[in-house]
């Protein structure tokens, strides 16, 4: 796999969740998004020949995703952790956006960050971001079915909490 | 519940979807620092699975959406239309309206203004219908169709009760039907039999 000539094919099957992942974690910025996003993958493009195929591609492009995002914010705040930008509402930081935001998904954002971090985290990546269990698990080091577990326990909070 | 919230959480992703021309934007320049297209992988496979399933998706529903507004238009028509009489290809869809209209009404006032209704229509029937086929005015043993338009006269004035009318003209049309007429004007009678038998029936249940 180790290869430029699949570059384009792991491109495609993975741009649409790196770019949600970005996306919502820089308060809706689309512009900002696509630069990160693009960086994202000229790093992975660069990097591709030297990727150990032992390990998860998914937990590979998310390392390289997480690291860019924290990158980002570091410039205006050192040693910020992908934990505390999660923790911020994913309220848009762009007024005209944040306007038509509606009241249920407002509410929606802010009863995530009641949640355990963890917890939210999971709920976001596998239902807003759209990654498959499987996926987590390669990137938490954890079981799918725990994961499973831990999901379904935080959307009945989320559920109590609405 | 959680389906709902599962769905809602979706929607928000799908907010957040990159923009076509970003993602072959970024392609391009991805090819040009030297990427190249191969044979398309599993998980690439698995992409190609979901776009065929919501392609077929799609086009089932637009189909689905077109045969139903088609149906749904065609009804109207039947319905609506005074050009629909007994010997109209569409007859047939004007009466199952009219019985689903009597069934739907569930108050005996209300099934008996729609009973009225329908008395109403019959009658404006049969008067096109005499006026494009003057022969069925009169039958060669008795006064013919226009008897059943006198009957249907005293149910739509008010002069009788609508569920009477209704009985009237069956017996009338069943008479009829024995007497030795012209084999068209018994195909008529008996389409009209069969309509009013119908609701005749629909009503006593």
């Amino acid at each position: 796999m180790a290869k430029k000539q699949d570059f384009l094919d792991f491109y495609r099957a993975n741009i649409e969740r790196i770019y949600k992942f970005v996306y919502f974690r820089v308060g809706k910025q689309k512009e900002l998004a696509e630069d990160l996003v693009q960086d994202i993958f000229v790093k992975v493009f660069e990097a591709f020949d030297r990727y150990d195929e032992k390990k998860s591609v998914s937990a590979w492009i998310f390392t390289i995703a997480r690291n860019t995002v924290i990158n980002h914010y570091a410039k205006k705040k050192a040693d910020i952790t992908l934990e505390e930008i999660e923790a911020e509402p994913i309220i848009s930081i762009d007024a005209r956006i944040d306007e038509v935001t509606r009241d249920d998904e407002r509410r929606l954002y802010e009863a995530l960050t009641k949640l355990d971090p963890e917890e939210a985290r999971l709920i976001r990546m596998k239902h807003i971001e759209g990654w498959a269990y499987e996926d987590l698990a390669d990137i938490f080091e954890k079981n799918p079915v725990t994961l499973r577990v831990q999901v379904s326990r935080g959307m009945k909070k989320l559920k109590k909490l609405l | 519940m959680k389906f709902f919230l599962t769905q809602k959480l979706k929607s928000i992703g799908r907010h957040g979807k990159p923009s076509k021309q970003f993602v072959l934007t970024l392609e391009k320049k991805l090819i040009e620092k030297g990427a190249s297209v191969t044979a398309v992988n599993v998980q690439d496979q698995s992409v190609q699975r979901d776009s065929f399933f919501f392609r077929a998706t799609r086009y089932s529903a637009v189909a689905l959406s077109l045969i139903l507004c088609l149906s749904v238009g065609t009804s109207a028509y039947a319905y609506s239309s005074e050009d629909v009489l007994p010997d109209h290809p569409l007859y047939g869809l004007r009466q199952a309206v009219e019985v689903i209209e009597e069934q739907v009404a569930v108050t005996p006032t209300w099934k008996e203004r729609v009973v009225k209704k329908h008395l109403e229509r019959k009658q404006k029937e049969i008067q096109r219908l005499l006026e494009r086929r003057p022969e069925l005015k009169n039958l060669p043993e008795g006064p013919g169709f226009q008897s059943i338009e006198m009957i249907l006269g005293e149910g739509v004035s008010g002069q009788k009760e609508p569920f009477e009318v209704r009985d009237q003209v069956l017996k009338e049309v069943r008479d009829m039907q024995q007497k030795d007429i012209r084999p068209a004007a018994k195909r008529q009678l008996r389409r009209i039999e069969r309509r009013m038998g119908w609701m005749e029936g629909l009503h006593k249940r």
